[in-house]
């Protein structure tokens, strides 16, 4: 394990730990929401954190694992005063989602389909990917401006 | 995932509730093929309920949407809330699925259509 990434003492935290199967992921989503909501993330926020952690969570449930074991994922949020940081740590093959390559393709319509959509949105919904493989494990740090506090 | 259904006229109009993901995106996929096979050719998805659309859940509507154009028929979405049309922005897949403000324009245009 590497060494853990440690939010500001007093920053509002929620750590959550699920078993890797996609019918977990509404529940870590809703988790979130939830605590985001609580500690006052607007809406916008809190909607594009929920998708960049349904697809950083589905990406490794459908791709990272090459045996039928059960593995476990673990998601941590936090709040400093000026961003929401998400850090997502799995067991799985490595992968960094900034470095992932799609070949060209035609047109939006055969990106979607191929599956090159669920990157595009990670990248486009966060403000800072990081990506470190240590040992056998996965840390992807995703942070997000909070923006304007008014809705 | 809850999807509501209702029947207007000769469309047919499902409402999700929350969140097409990669978790609940397979249920809308297959009430779109429950539809496409029981004969519906006028089918519009109303997302005014509808929290987020992930990438999977564009590709059940990508796929609905070719399924629905195979049988002869047509699909159309409506009612998208901002943060779900900024997905679509994001996705540049506007063009590729017939959008309506409000569920009646889509009735209109799958009437017409």
């Amino acid at each position: 394990m590497s060494r853990r990434l440690h939010p500001p003492a007093g920053s509002p935290v929620i750590e959550l730990s699920m078993v890797g199967r996609l019918e977990q992921i509404p529940y870590v989503a809703e988790r979130v929401e939830r605590f985001g909501a609580a500690h006052g993330l607007t809406s916008r926020v809190l909607h594009d954190l929920q998708v960049s952690l349904d697809e950083v969570l589905s990406n490794i449930v459908k791709h990272a694992y090459t045996d039928a074991g059960e593995h476990r994922i673990r998601v941590r949020v936090w709040i400093v005063p000026s961003q929401v940081v998400a850090e997502v740590v799995d067991d799985g093959r490595p992968f960094d989602p900034m470095a992932a390559l799609h070949p060209l393709r035609k047109s939006a319509r055969e990106r979607a389909l191929a599956g090159g959509l669920g990157i595009r949105f990670l990248r486009s919904l966060v403000d800072d990917l990081h990506y470190e493989r240590s040992g056998r494990t996965n840390r992807l740090v995703m942070r997000k401006a909070l923006g304007p506090q008014l809705e | 995932m809850d999807i509501g259904v209702e029947h207007l006229g000769a469309v047919i109009r499902l409402t999700p509730h929350g969140r097409i993901d990669s978790a609940s995106s397979a249920v809308l996929a297959e009430r779109m093929e429950e539809i496409v096979a029981q004969g519906g050719r006028r089918l519009v998805v109303d997302f005014r309920d509808v929290k987020y659309v992930t990438s999977a859940g564009f590709r059940a509507l990508l796929v609905g949407d070719a399924r629905m154009r195979d049988a002869g028929g047509r699909l159309a979405l409506c009612c998208l809330p901002p943060d779900v049309q900024r997905l679509f922005d994001l996705a540049a897949l506007n063009d590729d699925f017939m959008i309506a403000p409000s569920l009646e324009a889509s009735v209109a245009q799958l009437q017409l259509s």
